[in-house]
């Protein structure tokens, strides 16, 4: 019995632990925030938090929005059923209008139908899958590039860059494909191979892993076997940690390597120096130089930057990227134009967006499809770029238009890099 | 393909061994007690992150750190014994199957409330390295690690035959009561046997931080293999755990490159309940009990 | 008529909760509710099998996945309305149980939960790989198109209603299979195997029917699910999560009773949504770090659960004492059930020999019972005399020879609750009985071999009872029961299942002088009712006044053979028990 009554105490003690939150500033403007504070991508969730408080508080320090002041109320989109709850929560129980956030598309994915049922705007900052707006829905916004984009864009690097580049025709050009096998790697991978074969490229092995595994070596092995030119790695970030890693220990050697999330991390090249010379990622475009898009986006994304390598001693890559554009212009472009703060007019605001390339923070435009098109909400004038690591640093190589630098291939092989 | 073949092999190999010697408290403890810790996985976690602060606080080479962890796991496994596992000893079904769950879920999210939930992984200078033997790659830590089994399995093995505490150990995992009517304190050796199952948990966890990044729910996965190599070798039977965690090393390795990677946990799981059902007591099991 | 007052509140109860969120009118709310009515449906599915019949699986997500799938697949590829779609997942839910989780009955306690485990994750797999059928990790997502026909609404309340239904059957279910003949022998399973097996259990059989049901309903589950949430993937619905979530509200609330899982779910529902709600974001983990303490608490104290821990507590203090009349004599208990021959023989054992590894335990064993006799059956400790037992009921296989009984050759029957159903019973050596039922409950199991309604085998075992003097403990448990009675209801138990023939394994080991005339006289009085018996004794008065014929057998031979007479003066049987000079003293 002893025992029983310590759980007891210990159930009551925590139970008293939630009447000690702050409570909410009256007149502010509260907006929901969904991103991932717990589970395995709670890295990329804490990022995302960071850059979308950056937005928060840029705009709160220049007058709010229509002088209000902007309060997040948040929530844990730690797996689909819990964004969903997390949701609901927000919409019913803390009334928001409109619920900003989204890292996982899984996760967005499941939370959209919420919102949609509640007529209430879901702002997806970061999440690429393209079901999330594949559904005709009215009330959810994609504002990154959708997942198919990447997989094409990556296909045309590959096709159009890399393999003239290494003097390969694209008929004789092999690529394998490795990706994580939630909607996010399989969306990508599907429209990869797809545009890859519109190419003329050889896809010679598509391999599937669940992202939460701890060892890739027989994946590793079957991709050393495919001989491919090319290599496409879609993961997060401890999968991406996990793949690297081993593709290092087992000499898995490729002529050009992309990949994604955690190759675009400053977290990447803390973790191998050196060694991420050459490796390519499909990202937003995170890490254009702001001396290329117009003013005042200039200054903010520079601010942005600033400000996020002061506090946290990193440069952002997409989790923190994409939350603060996507916050920034919902609060800079989105809600002023709003006639009340409800989420019809949140609603109606956003579809009159029309926003050029170059004059966003995220360097693309913001445009939306519209009702009753099957892809409304989604981004139009969104796009990915490929970047590179050059001397350690993270490089825009393609489109060239917005490039700072030329791909530099082929990658050496990992003996020769130990030199 | 020569190459290939022999590449695999010693990856399985290699991951064989680490599965074995995550099983081995896990074996040790069922064949004295009869009782299975579904929080096995947990206590695994906790050891690699043990390793991991160790590292970060002290600077102490996680190879090194087994000398810090085993003992301290050593003490976990008796409080563990006496507080949890001694009173279910004569318990319920019911009780002996779901405390253990319970406590591996208050272990996982205690340690996501405490740690969160970022993966963290031992950084050592040799941690990405590897060596070739004629075109078979292999990595420092993982061979550390199979080297570590070895040692443990072959210490383990000396102890039981050569100890009176080891011989006191075989004999109440054979017979407890005729044990106790020869004068083996069976309580202490239950605690014993917990404290070194830890202790091996322990070590399990210091050698496996440089190989496997740790978060909260890493326990899961590994927990699982665990019992399965544990029933394949036979509940309780040290060299069957050994053996058996190489099998599973194999066939992982082996039905990823053949059949597809995404399958590889199928096979093993099928291979597991098959065993089940076709030899229940292990592929090297000792014959099952006597029932009253 | 206590009994409906509680039924009564119970069911006010919950049609208040049914009705509370049309007054709180909050979706969040609603979706509570929801949430707690098919949960309680699904924790007594589980309860069906880990409750009842003692099997715990943390693998029902399993079914609950298929449930999902099926139905869905169904309505997005070929338009089936979810309505049907969820029968034919509840049926490939259950051929699963079927094909594949049958065969791991044969797994003691956590092995079986591991195999469950392993099952449900190999699901999981199969679900995200086989993206051709399932789209993997993508998953599905039911379209936004409200319509009856489909099982779409637009708002909660039908959902609310359907769930509610669902329970309510559940409810019924569990209810009616405690009063049912699958529900005394799952109790009895649970209680005992063997001596179920023994009174004529077909133990594999029982534990698939119910496998099977539940596995039903938790796919209709799932189904449900999938419609209400309008998206699924194999994260969530084959999510071991679940497989633990259903279990431990079913534990925390009562495993084996009707309110248990339901008290469980109402409970820890709200909890789980107020710890996710108020704590998650602010304290991740901390959530199921209670949620484990609780499990942990409530095993080690009240492992049954809040309402057998409730029910105990109320038992206490009010003593029922419902005494039944104590007449011997006027009991008569029913004949047995398949025909004795007249003549010949009704057992015959020929040639049987059995060794486990290198050790022989029965050596061409040849020796015959004849319809009405008692044998003795007598021997040193260890010569064998009980797996000559184990082997005549079919509980071992010979290696070699035949054992016909009643004509039938025990090989091919194959099973012991076959033999008993042929009308062979056996005691135990070591009494076994259903410790947790009550006299008349243990008896009433057996006797429902014979009968097939309850209440028919309930009065042919009152009568049993009275028969074997337990008249006065017919409502009590078995586990109150002095040693002398516990070998009356062993008794009683073979009895019940009218049976022409009784093996009786030391029935007076561990009495006293005058217990053992009292259970002679039974034994007599059992005889005298045409039942041939063969019984081991050590204790010789016993042997000696009760056989016709007595067997002696040493080292798994036979020995010698004849009338207590001959063998008391026989010298190998001297020999055998007290050693060569006496025998030749």
């Amino acid at each position: 019995m002893r025992r029983s009554n310590l759980w007891v105490a210990v159930l009551v003690a925590v139970l008293c632990l939630p009447l000690s939150q702050p409570s909410m500033a009256k007149d502010a403007l509260k907006i929901g925030v969904i991103y991932p504070m717990s589970g395995p991508l709670a890295y990329t969730g804490q990022e995302c938090m960071r850059g979308a408080q950056i937005a928060r508080d840029m705009i709160n320090e220049a007058g709010g929005v229509k002088g209000q002041k902007v309060e997040f109320v948040v929530g844990d989109e730690v797996s689909p059923k819990d964004a969903m709850a997390e949701a609901e929560r927000l919409i019913t129980i803390e009334k928001v209008p409109v619920i900003a956030g989204g890292y996982s598309s899984s996760n967005a994915f499941a939370a959209s139908d919420v919102c949609e049922k509640h007529k209430t705007v879901f702002w997806v900052t970061t999440g690429v899958g393209d079901p999330i707006t594949s559904r005709g829905y009215k009330y959810i916004f994609q504002l990154n590039t959708r997942a198919s984009q990447w997989g094409g864009t990556t296909a045309d690097f590959l096709g159009k860059v890399a393999a003239p580049k290494l003097g390969i025709a694209p008929k004789d050009f092999k690529l394998a494909l490795i990706h994580e096998d939630s909607l996010f790697g399989t969306i990508i991978g599907d429209n990869c191979v797809a545009r890859a074969k519109e190419l003329g490229l050889q896809v010679v092995e598509r391999i599937t892993y669940s992202h939460k595994t701890v060892d890739l070596s027989s994946e590793i092995a079957k991709l050393k076997a495919s001989a491919a030119d090319g290599i496409v790695s879609i993961h997060y970030v401890n999968d991406g940690n996990l793949f690297y890693g081993q593709a290092k220990q087992l000499r898995l050697n490729a002529k050009v390597l992309v990949g994604s999330v955690f190759f675009g991390l400053d977290q990447f090249q803390e973790k191998f120096g050196k060694l991420v010379d050459y490796v390519c990622v499909v990202d937003p475009p995170t890490r254009v130089e702001a001396s290329k898009i117009k003013e005042p986006a200039a200054s903010v994304l520079t601010e942005f930057r600033r400000r996020f390598r002061d506090n946290y001693k990193s440069d952002p890559g997409d989790p923190g990227f994409t939350a603060f554009c996507g916050i920034y212009v919902l609060l800079k472009n989105v809600l002023p134009e709003a006639k009340s703060f409800d989420s019809d007019s949140i609603q109606e605001a956003a579809l009159k967006l029309d926003l050029d390339e170059l004059t966003t923070p995220f360097v693309f435009g913001v445009q939306f499809d519209k009702p009753p098109s099957k892809t409304a909400g989604a981004n139009l004038k969104a796009f990915p770029v490929i970047m590179q690591w050059q001397d350690e640093k993270l490089l825009v190589v393609y489109p060239e238009t917005l490039a700072s630098a030329p791909a530099k291939l082929p990658m050496p092989t990992w003996d020769e890099r130990k030199k | 393909m020569v190459t290939q073949i022999a590449q695999l092999t010693i990856n399985g190999l290699l991951l064989g061994s680490i599965y074995a010697l995550n099983a081995m408290g896990l074996t040790l403890i069922f064949g004295v007690m009869e009782i299975i810790n579904f929080a096995h996985g947990e206590f695994l976690m906790l050891a690699m992150y043990a390793a991991f602060f160790v590292n970060i606080w002290m600077g102490i080479d996680p190879y090194l750190s087994v000398l810090l962890v085993a003992p301290t796991f050593f003490i976990v496994g008796v409080a563990f014994q006496r507080l949890l596992i001694q009173p279910l000893m004569n318990a319920q079904e019911i009780a002996q199957i779901f405390a253990t769950v319970g406590l591996a879920m208050v272990l996982q999210n205690g340690a996501l409330f405490l740690l969160s939930a970022d993966y963290q992984i031992v950084r050592t200078d040799y941690s990405l390295e590897s060596f070739d033997v004629f075109g078979v790659y292999l990595s420092y830590t993982r061979v550390f690690a199979a080297a570590a089994v070895i040692l443990v399995v072959a210490c383990l093995h000396l102890f039981m035959k050569e100890t009176y505490l080891g011989r006191a150990i075989r004999a109440t995992a054979q017979d407890r009561q005729a044990a106790w009517l020869m004068g083996v304190n069976v309580k202490r050796v239950y605690l014993v046997t917990t404290g070194l199952g830890l202790a091996c948990v322990g070590i399990s966890g210091s050698v496996l931080s440089p190989v496997f990044a740790v978060f909260p729910t890493v326990g899961n996965q590994f927990g699982l293999i665990a019992f399965v190599v544990v029933v394949l070798g036979g509940m309780g039977n040290l060299a069957g755990a050994f053996f058996g965690g190489l099998i599973i090393g194999l066939v992982e390795a082996y039905s990823g490159f053949f059949l597809d990677p995404a399958l590889k946990t199928v096979v093993y799981f099928v291979v597991f309940v098959l065993i089940l059902l076709v030899r229940p007591t292990g592929l090297f099991g000792t014959t099952a009990r006597e029932t009253a | 008529m206590k009994r409906f007052y509680l039924m009564g509140w119970s069911g006010a109860f919950l049609l208040a909760i049914l009705a509370s969120p049309f007054l709180v009118g909050n979706p969040f709310y609603t979706d509570i509710v929801v949430t707690i009515f098919y949960y309680s449906a699904l924790c007594l599915a589980w309860n069906l099998v880990g409750g009842y019949a003692g099997q715990f699986s943390l693998g029902h997500t399993a079914f609950f996945g298929i449930g999902a799938y099926t139905s869905t697949l169904l309505f997005l590829n070929l338009g089936l309305s979810p309505w049907f779609g969820m029968l034919v997942g509840g049926f490939m839910a259950a051929l699963l149980a079927l094909v594949v989780f049958t065969p791991c009955f044969r797994l003691k306690g956590f092995y079986f939960c591991l195999a469950s485990i392993a099952l449900a994750e190999v699901l999981r797999i199969i679900a995200v790989y086989w993206r051709g059928l399932t789209k993997g990790g993508v998953g599905l997502l039911l379209p936004v198109n409200p319509d009856w026909r489909n099982f779409l609404f637009a708002t909660k309340e039908p959902y609310l209603i359907f769930s509610f239904v669902l329970l309510v059957t559940m409810i019924g279910i569990t209810w009616w299979l405690e009063r049912s003949k699958l529900g005394y022998y799952l109790k009895a399973i649970k209680e005992d195997e063997s001596a179920a097996k023994a009174v004529g259990v077909n133990v594999v059989r029982c534990k698939t029917v119910i496998m099977m049901i539940s596995a039903f309903f938790t796919a209709i589950g799932g189904s449900f699910y999938a419609q209400y949430m309008m998206f699924i993937d194999p994260e969530i619905v084959f999510s071991m999560h679940l497989s633990i979530q259903v279990a431990l509200f079913a534990i925390i609330g009562g495993v084996g009773t009707v309110a248990g899982p339901v008290i469980g779910a109402i409970l820890l529902v709200p909890l789980d949504a107020f710890m996710k709600g108020w704590l998650g974001t602010l304290y991740a983990g901390l959530g199921f770090v209670v949620y484990g303490a609780i499990l942990i608490a409530v095993v080690l104290v009240i492992p049954n659960g809040v309402v057998n821990a409730a029910e105990e507590w109320m038992r206490k203090r009010s003593v029922q004492d419902r005494e039944e009349s104590g007449e011997i004599l006027e009991a008569i208990i029913p004949p047995p059930a398949v025909p004795i021959p007249r003549s010949g023989e009704i057992l015959r054992v020929t040639g049987v020999n059995k060794s486990f590894g290198g050790l022989r335990a029965i050596v061409q064993m040849d020796f015959s019972v004849r319809p009405g006799e008692i044998v003795g059956l007598i021997g040193p400790n260890g010569a064998g005399k009980t797996t000559l037992f184990s082997l005549i009921s079919a509980f071992l296989k010979p290696d070699s020879g035949s054992i016909v009984f009643s004509g039938q050759d025990a090989a091919s029957i194959g099973s012991p609750h076959g033999m008993c159903a042929l009308g062979l019973a056996r005691t135990f050596q070591l009494v076994r009985p259903f410790m947790h039922m009550t006299v008349l409950d243990n008896v009433t199991t057996a006797s429902l071999l014979r009968a097939s309604r309850v209440a028919d085998a309930q009065a042919r075992a009152l009568d049993v009872v009275k028969f074997v003097g337990l008249g006065p403990m017919t409502y009590k448990s078995a586990s109150s029961l002095t040693l002398a009675n516990r070998k009356r209801l062993e008794l009683a138990r073979a009895l019940a299942t009218q049976p022409s023939l009784i093996l009786l394994d030391e029935v007076m080991a561990g009495l006293n002088p005058s217990e053992i005339n009292q259970i002679i006289e039974l034994i007599r009085r059992i005889a005298a009712t045409g039942v041939t018996l063969v019984v081991i004794e050590h204790v010789m008065k016993a042997v000696m006044t009760l056989s016709d014929r007595i067997v002696v057998i040493n080292f798994g031979q036979k020995i010698a053979e004849g009338t207590p007479s001959e063998i008391v003066a026989n010298p190998q049987v001297i020999e055998a028990y007290l050693g060569q000079e006496a025998a030749h003293a």
